[in-house]
């Protein structure tokens, strides 16, 4: 009885996975999603599962190399296993896979046009960190830090506000994607800037006197020791107009440095002053230079449609700690008519990327929210036309390769959030994004967080959610002078 | 033959009663409480709450609490359970050697409970951990055999711990205490099992905060969600929980040292306390004010608005956001300039509240800026509700709206991620699926009665919303459709509740184009208040067409001027303006 049982259920498995017949072959490429019709992928990715917008009754995919292939059967979606999925990938570096979909419609079976995934062996950096958070306005309410492995599906929360008094937490960024250097602040009564180096963990507050608040937006000196952040007050407006959503404006804000090891900090008059609003500033490869974005005041909300950030740029001496006095433009906001934010050298110092929006200093919910890459040693911008989606695209993150770059892209619905990769070949040309695969391609459409502020490292983060609540709790902040 | 004994008989009376209060005294309460929560039939759903301690309760709860959209479902739902509870305890109080005489006593950890889900806060998966603690309780009290006992005892610790948190160390108490007085396990045993369980109790929630979990360790211990605050301690609850052991063992010795001549009186003592302190906590512990907001809020929500009207005529309402409801309903039932004066109302904020960091207030001011044609910020108020929700739920109600403000807009994949997942409920599926049929095709859209008419009524041209200019918003609105009534009424009932006679005169002239076949009674009373005090020629008449009753009843109110409030004015606006401060 048994073995009959074992002989049924092995024919119906062989049966259900045996070859489609009477194939009709389709002229269309499947309606697959996420949208990973040819794009160029790194060799170390996680499997790219997709499903099938068309619900089929059964999906069958054909994963071919020049060497191997692999075949994965599922109804509307498909989940490639791992370990083929990375054998194939390391045998199929520098060649490109054909990927053939059959699906069953209402009992025909019907072959899509093949497209590709052309396999390339500069790696991306592994592990990418990213805020969850709801894409609200001004209430928040859980907000983790998350790090995802990408090259699998492995994910570990590096912050969680459940642990912290439901404090306001963001931008995690690393020193030269390195794991062994990173900071976030975290807001709140007990909150500070949270900096991870070498895996001790500090926790500062950063306003000194004068400062206009605490630090906002920053990066990490090339050495670690200095970052330079803006200060800014920023108020929250409401749009009333169709799809227009929040504006978000500074009153004011500057530009400081600070020195981590020496616990104080470094500006110029002319980065606090009023006449100018300051933001988001990073510094060059090499540290030599800082780069900011700028725009002379203007009276606010009334005219902010003529809010328009420059990228600016000034010296910085590491040995002595002072900021130049020499301010050169980089991008001519009235000239090139737009408003420039999130600056983001790469670390082989070409490029610098940046969002450019119509107007304003918060392209996240600007539809027309463009990156942009401008190669700094010609001064050539590439609009990246292929790389940009119908909505805002910002928030972008080099990985040390400076092959790949990873930003958060609202294309799909306009309002969530995910973070897409992006691959720049050894001629500079920026190819089509692909979004972080998933072990299950729906859970994007069920999930009401954005990926906020994605940022690429070599390694993963060498602290978790707990010590994160330890520090908030226990630990005093350091004040910087 | 007897089918029921006279303790089960009263068991159902009290099940009776807990339906009837909640079916027909307090059901807002339910409705408020079903649109706080998104349950969905999705196995990921499942698995979020089994994550953690406590969850299946939360879990358990959230799938009853769903069924309140109807309120007498949830209200047997509610009597079904504390029925339940109730005789859980009676058989826990039997088991343990309790005389039926004390039978009253085992009515109050339900009553407390029925209490306690009088305050909105409280939700019911509290109520499904003290029956899952209870029934644990009562199958040890089933098991003769002693290692069965404790077996039971230690191996149902860690799943009890999951199923229903902190609340599991009911069980243990009671086989400890249990144990002691029927004095059949060795002292040696006894404190051995007394040691394993303390070290299971203890290291449990402390193993699944170091490996598992990433909530603080008090979240941990407790476990389920029994109150909205997740930072507030239940110590209510954990006071009903510790009846669970302290009545059975409380009646087994009041069993023992009871005289059997005085039965009767003893009983009747013990209804008599039992019925006039359960009427005295209940309507203690009941809110009525709220219930009543609730009502309106409710009715808003399901666009009843001719029950609105009928509310506030059966009694007059007194808060704020009861008369926000009423302003609306008023309005969409185009009587808004002709009666809002016959109600109380409390200023501008009884219009249009100002926006505050919570769940409440903004759910009922985003369905006034929703009806008004302020469809942004109708998305904005539901997000922001949806998000000041303490327990992290999501709300059905906000994400409806949200579906409905982005379909609206035209962002048809935002909707369709909202109503994809109204599609797993059990009571919004079906609108989702006719949402979803609408949204393919424009022509359907323009033609549905309220999301083509609001379509209409969206701003043309963007500005900034601007909490201190909402006449100003209001205006801009009402120009760019001149068919919106309710945005001209909402404009001119802002300058009046305002007291701000200058605009108001001012944009009186842009009703026009409404064609009003007569000017509405409050207009009529401010454009005539306004000439007697401004007109200095007497030959000169008031060039609006101003009914000749109005112009009398306005001498006859100067002429009672004098006194401290006039009678028979209170539903004039002169009344409005010269007394409501």
């Amino acid at each position: 009885m048994r073995n009959l049982i074992f002989h049924i259920l092995l024919f119906l498995i062989l049966w259900s996975c045996s070859t489609p017949e009477n194939v009709k072959y389709s002229h269309e490429l499947p309606p697959v999603y996420p949208d990973y019709i040819d794009v160029v992928i790194p060799v170390n990715i996680a499997p790219l599962n997709f499903l099938l917008r068309n619900d089929p009754e059964k999906m069958v995919v054909v994963i071919k190399g020049t060497n191997d292939s692999i075949v994965v059967a599922g109804n509307q979606k498909i989940a490639i296993p791992l370990k083929k999925w990375k054998a194939l990938l390391i045998r199929e570096q520098g060649q490109s896979l054909k990927i053939t979909v059959k699906a069953r419609l209402n009992g025909e079976w019907i072959q899509y046009q093949p497209f590709t995934w052309e396999v390339v062996s500069d790696s991306i950096d592994p592990y990418l960190s990213y805020r969850l958070i709801e894409p609200g306005y001004e209430v928040w309410n859980k907000i983790q830090m998350v790090e995802r492995n990408v090259e699998s599906f492995g994910e570990r929360v590096l912050a969680d506000n459940n642990l912290t008094d439901g404090s306001c937490m963001n931008c995690h960024i690393h020193g030269n994607q390195d794991a062994a250097l990173s900071m976030f602040h975290l807001r709140g009564k007990n909150g500070g800037t949270i900096l991870n180096k070498d895996g001790k963990l500090r926790k500062i507050n950063t306003r000194t006197n004068g400062m206009i608040s605490n630090a906002v937006y920053g990066n990490f000196h090339p050495s670690g020791r200095y970052a330079v952040f803006s200060t800014n007050i920023i108020i929250p407006e409401f749009h009333a107009y169709r799809s227009e959503r929040l504006e978000v404006y500074d009153t004011a804000s500057d530009l400081v440095v600070l020195d981590f090891d020496q616990d104080k900090s470094i500006t110029q008059p002319f980065l606090s002053d009023t006449a100018t609003f300051e933001s988001f500033p990073v510094f060059s490869a090499d540290g030599k230079w800082i780069y900011y974005c700028a725009a002379p005041t203007v009276s606010l909300p009334d005219s902010i449609k003529s809010l328009k950030y420059n990228v600016l740029k000034v010296g910085f001496d590491a040995e002595k700690g002072t900021i130049g006095s020499q301010v050169d433009t980089v991008w001519n906001a009235r000239q090139m008519n737009g408003s420039v934010c999130h600056l983001k050298t790469s670390p082989d110092g070409t490029f610098l990327l940046y969002t450019v929006a119509d107007y304003g200093t918060f392209p996240i919910w600007h539809r027309e929210a463009e990156l942009q890459l401008m190669n700094l040693k010609t001064g050539e911008i590439d609009l990246l036309k292929g790389v940009n989606g119908p909505n805002s695209d910002s928030y972008h993150s080099w990985s040390s390769n400076s092959c790949w770059f990873v930003f958060a892209s609202k294309r799909d619905d306009g309002i969530y959030g995910k973070p897409y990769f992006c691959y720049i070949d050894a001629g500079g040309k920026a190819h089509k994004p692909f979004v972080l695969p998933q072990s299950d391609p729906a859970s994007y459409d069920f999930m009401l967080k954005s990926f906020n502020i994605p940022e690429l490292s070599k390694g993963p983060a060498p602290f978790d959610a707990e010590d994160i609540e330890r520090i908030f709790w226990k630990q005093e902040a350091e004040q910087v002078k | 033959m007897k089918i029921f004994s006279v303790n089960t008989l009263l068991s159902l009376g009290f099940g009776l009663i807990v339906f009837v209060f909640f079916a027909f005294f307090y059901r807002f309460h339910l409705n408020y409480q079903e649109q706080y929560q998104l349950f969905l039939f999705s196995a990921d759903y499942f698995l979020k709450f089994m994550e953690k301690p406590g969850g299946f309760s939360d879990y358990v709860g959230n799938f009853f609490t769903q069924f309140s959209f109807y309120s007498w479902v949830g209200a047997s739902i509610i009597a079904v359970s504390l029925t339940l509870l109730q005789r859980a305890v009676w058989l826990i109080s039997r088991k343990s050697g309790a005389n039926s005489l004390f039978y009253p006593i085992t009515f109050i950890p339900s009553l407390l409970y029925w209490g306690l889900l009088c305050d909105e806060n409280y939700l019911f998966g509290g109520v499904m951990v003290m029956l899952l603690v209870a029934v644990s309780v009562c199958i040890y009290t089933l098991i003769d055999s002693i290692p069965a006992r404790i077996s039971f005892v230690v191996l149902s610790i860690p799943v009890l711990y999951w199923l229903a948190g902190g609340a599991f160390l009911v069980l243990p108490i009671f086989a400890f205490v249990s144990e002691i007085l029927k004095r059949q396990v060795k002292w040696t045993y006894l404190a051995i099992f007394a040691l394993v369980v303390a070290i299971l109790s203890v290291a449990l929630p402390v193993i699944s905060k170091t490996y598992f979990l990433q909530y603080p360790l008090r979240q941990v211990w407790i476990g389920a969600n029994f109150f909205r605050f997740p930072v507030n301690l239940p110590f209510n609850v954990g006071v009903i929980a510790l009846l669970i052991i302290f009545i059975p063992f409380t009646l087994r010795f009041l069993s023992g040292q009871v005289k059997t001549q005085k039965t009767t009186i003893l009983l009747g003592l013990q209804w008599l306390v039992l019925l006039s302190g359960g009427v005295f906590f209940i309507s203690s512990a009941a809110d009525m004010a709220k219930e009543e907001v609730m009502a309106y809020d409710f009715n808003v929500r399901m666009r009843k608005w001719s029950r609105v009207i009928a509310l506030a005529d059966k009694k007059s309402p007194a808060s704020p956001l009861s008369v926000t409801c009423l302003n609306l309903a008023l309005a969409k039932e185009g009587l808004l300039a002709e009666r809002m004066f016959s109600y109380y109302q409390n200023g501008v904020g009884g219009l249009l509240p100002d926006f505050t960091r919570d769940y409440t207030i903004p759910m009922i001011t985003g369905e006034v800026y929703y009806h008004l044609g302020f469809v942004n910020t109708a998305q904005r108020y539901a997000f922001e509700a949806m998000e000041a929700l303490p327990d992290y739920q999501k709300s059905v109600r906000a994400v409806m709206r949200l579906a409905e403000t982005n379909l609206i807009n035209g962002n048809y994949a935002v909707a369709e991620k909202y109503l994809s997942l109204l599609q797993k409920t059990f009571y919004y599926r079906a609108w989702a699926n006719n949402a979803l049929q609408t949204m393919k095709d424009e022509n359907l859209i323009a033609q549905h009665p309220e999301w083509g008419w609001l379509r209409q009524c969206r701003s043309k041209e963007d500005f900034l919303f601007s909490e201190g200019e909402k006449d100003m918003m209001l205006g801009v609105l009402f120009r760019q459709n001149q068919e919106n009534r309710l945005a001209y009424e909402y404009l001119m009932a802002y300058t009046l509740l305002n007291k701000d006679l200058k605009h108001f005169l001012q944009y009186f002239p842009l009703g026009e184009s409404l064609n009003y076949r007569a000017i509405p009674k409050s207009y009529q009373e401010a454009l005539i208040y306004v000439w007697v005090n401004t007109n200095n020629d007497p030959t000169k008449d008031i060039p609006y067409p101003v009914s000749n009753a109005t112009k009398q009843r306005l001498q006859a109110f100067q002429r009672s001027a004098g006194a401290t409030q006039p009678n028979g004015f209170s539903d004039s606006y002169w009344h409005y303006f010269y007394f409501r401060k």
